[in-house]
């Protein structure tokens, strides 16, 4: 029981977070190409844009681990 | 080598009599930076172009457009060839071609747009087509008006409605159908205005006459003339440009290095009789070009080195006030790497180029980018095929320069994924290092290399360990030996990124202290080290407890805890002052940016658990008799190559990531100008 209860937890906590972070990155990643299409440069401010959200499912991640193992 | 090359900036003056020689000279060494000089002066003004100048864009910008009509590219290696030779070529060439190639373009042109105009008229033609009367029936008449058009319904009830004098024909037509009416004259305005509201739609007069059928035919076989004439036309100009490719490569090298050449005073300042070039060069390449220039022109110039004004970053700005005055950190940026990392500074250069004050990262990210990438995906078979496919795409494309940077990368990347899965003891998914029990475990059961893998490995003290690493579970004690498993790799990825966090802020500091001092270094660098060194040893200490729910045998006084406190708040004071509420904002990131470097292990994860999946899948099938086992390959094939897609690229984006994101954002700023010296990469020609 405990264990069937932990591994929905831990889908739950990948899942969502992953959907959060989905939702924010998909407009940050169409003006980021945007950007980088009109001017090479922005390559690099891009990326760090687009991957800012990106920390917030790999939180999801860890507490996912954490459950599931510890 | 951290730091990008030394420059000088140097001043060369001379008298115009040997200005054409310093040119070429400056050309042939490929050293000197230029600075464009802007201001116009009672004495010194820009210079005028060389006379040749105005001849030579011209032959350029010709050639220039042969080679885009013809579309030649460089895609192909052609030897090099000498400048008499091209020159003698360029003068034979030029002009025949020039109006050959006109010529059969305005005949493509000409071509193209009667084949349009042939589209055009048999999409006109289509609802006469749909009518299938002869146009002749449908004008010439005196007393009768004639619609020609479409309507979505049925059109005549409303027709009868206004007189019973007419003739329609109708066929369908797209959505609708399309009609003919014949109505006499005295009617046209009720009609007209009955048409109107009833969504009718006019279709556009034929010129020609006759049966529409026919017509078509007749413009079906011009079509298909035009066709032909065409592709002779452009078969004539691919075996052109598969004639000339090479003339218009060399060539077209060749007048640009003229043009530069000629255009080069553009950038000096010149007095009736002199002229003067500023520009910067590499501290070690000086001595170099002051004795090919002096050399070259028997002493006629005079070379010099302008000392630097040494000034920290100023607010103020000076117009032109002392214009021979030049700060060190205007200086172009050189790399400044061993030959076997230069490849890798294009994807610093994709980030930006660094500034000329601060440290270059492409040697620590050279060395840290694999092992990352390793860490990742880590399995001997996937890096095998990485690695053999590397050496295949290397022979293939041996002229491609850009490619061959990227496999020499994923070269050394999949060597790291080599030496990664033999630590993990991954292969395709099998645990290789699991003993053969019952049929299982081992590749399929079939080969284990268990006994290849050690279980009382002692580092240092410590010990013993087994090997190897297991990705996939718990880990922990086997008996006596520990292994280490997905929980020690979680803290392992923290510690790999606190370090790396740490040689950020580390590099940060060193940067801010020769930009802007020590001050700024300790407020805005050292503050946020000491925020994470402190905050690491209050994880340290807390961590466990909370684990082993035994909070309640808290100490504040544990020396851990205590010097863990006593640093964080230093660091947070020092931020403060430095930062100011923004630092309180931002005071998560250390965490944040930490737990970051999880990925190495979450991402590689995922990787391990679809081949895990794929195998389990495959092996499942194989026990469901022949067509079963022809499914299981289809599965194991398929399932491991889309793995293997995903498992290549994944750890390439999240590699660069880390370090462009977490690692570059504690110290790099980039945005230096890029070193562009006066000179010409040749490819197709020599001197």
């Amino acid at each position: 029981m405990v264990d069937g209860l932990i591994a929905i937890g831990a889908g739950l906590a990948v899942g969502l977070a992953g959907i959060g972070t989905g939702l924010s990155q998909g407009p940050i990643g169409a003006a980021a190409v945007g950007a980088v299409a009109e001017d090479r440069s922005f390559f690099g401010m891009g990326i760090i844009f687009v991957a800012l959200p990106e920390t917030i499912v790999i939180f999801g991640l860890v507490i996912a681990i954490l459950l599931m193992f510890l | 080598m951290l730091e990008p090359q030394r420059m000088d900036k140097v001043l060369i003056v001379g008298s115009k009599e040997v200005m054409e020689t310093t040119i070429n000279t400056l050309h042939d060494i490929n050293l000197l930076h230029m600075e464009d000089y802007t201001e116009e002066e009672e004495y010194f003004r820009i210079g005028k172009p060389l006379k040749s100048a105005t001849s030579l864009s011209e032959k350029l910008l010709k050639l220039r457009s042969i080679k885009s009509y013809l579309g030649t590219n460089a895609g192909k290696y052609y030897p090099k060839q000498s400048r008499e030779k091209v020159l003698k070529d360029l003068e034979a060439n030029l002009t025949a071609l020039e109006s050959s190639v006109t010529q059969k373009m305005s005949e493509k042109s000409s071509l193209e747009s009667e084949q349009k105009e042939l589209a055009h008229r048999e999409e006109l033609l289509k609802p006469y087509e749909a009518l299938g009367l002869s146009v002749d029936l449908l004008r010439g008449y005196e007393n009768i008006n004639v619609y020609i058009g479409t309507v979505p319904g049925d059109i005549e009830p409303v027709i009868k409605d206004i007189t019973d004098k007419y003739e329609i024909f109708s066929a369908p037509y797209g959505k609708g159908n399309v009609v003919a009416l014949l109505v006499e004259k005295s009617f046209a305005p009720k009609i007209s205005e009955a048409l109107m509201k009833n969504d009718f739609v006019e279709v556009e007069q034929l010129h020609e006459s006759g049966d529409p059928a026919v017509i078509k035919k007749d413009l079906e076989e011009k079509k298909a003339n035009m066709t032909a004439k065409l592709e002779v036309v452009n078969k004539e100009l691919a075996e052109l440009n598969q004639k000339f490719a090479d003339f218009i490569m060399s060539s077209e090298e060749l007048l640009a290095i003229d043009t530069q050449k000629a255009e080069a005073p553009l950038r000096f300042a010149t007095s009736d009789n002199t002229f003067v070039i500023e520009g910067w060069v590499p501290k070690v390449d000086f001595p170099a070009l002051k004795d090919t220039l002096s050399k070259a022109t028997n002493d006629k110039v005079y070379i010099t080195i302008i000392e630097p004004v040494h000034e920290k970053y100023s607010t103020e700005i000076e117009v032109g006030e002392h214009p021979e005055e030049h700060k060190e950190v205007d200086a172009p940026v050189k790399y400044n790497n061993p030959k076997i990392f230069r490849p890798i500074e294009a994807f610093t250069d994709l980030y930006g180029r660094p500034r000329y004050d601060e440290i270059d990262p492409t040697m620590i990210f050279a060395i840290v980018f694999p092992l990352f990438y390793g860490f990742i995906l880590g399995d001997i078979a996937y890096g095998s095929i990485l690695l053999l496919l590397g050496l295949l795409l290397k022979v293939k494309l041996k002229h491609n320069e850009g490619i061959q940077i990227l496999i020499n990368v994923m070269l050394v990347c999949a060597v790291s994924s080599i030496f990664f899965g033999i630590l993990y003891g991954e292969f395709l998914g099998f645990a290789i290092a699991e003993p053969i029990e019952h049929g299982e475990g081992g590749i399929m059961g079939l080969v284990s290399f268990a006994q290849f893998y050690p279980h009382e490995v002692h580092i240092g003290p410590v010990g013993p360990f087994s090997l190897p690493i297991e990705r996939m579970q718990a880990g922990g004690f086997h008996g006596d030996s520990y292994m280490f498993g997905i929980k020690d790799l979680l803290v392992f990825t923290c510690i790999i990124g606190v370090c790396q966090l740490m040689l950020g802020y580390i590099l940060g500091f060193r940067n801010e202290l020769k930009q802007h001092g020590l001050k700024t270094a300790i407020l805005h660098k050292a503050s946020w080290a000491l925020v994470l060194a402190g905050g690491v040893a209050l994880v340290w200490y807390v961590f466990p407890l909370a684990l082993n729910q035994a909070l309640g045998d808290f100490n504040a006084m544990d020396p851990l805890f205590l010097i863990g406190a006593i640093v964080f708040l230093i660091g947070f004071i020092l931020l403060l002052i430095g930062e100011g509420a923004m630092g309180i904002i931002e005071l998560t990131t250390p965490l944040s940016h930490t737990l970051s470097y999880t990925r190495l292990l979450a991402v590689g994860l995922s990787s391990v658990g679809i081949a895990f999946a794929i195998n389990t899948i495959a092996a499942m099938l194989a026990e469901a008799g022949i067509l079963g086992l022809i499914g299981a390959i289809i599965v194991f094939v398929l399932g491991h190559t889309v793995n293997l897609v995903l498992g290549t690229y994944a750890p390439f984006i999240q590699s660069l990531r880390l370090h462009y994101v977490e690692f570059y954002q504690k110290f790099y700023k980039s945005g230096g100008r890029i070193y562009d010296p006066f000179g010409y990469n040749r490819k197709y020609t020599e001197d």
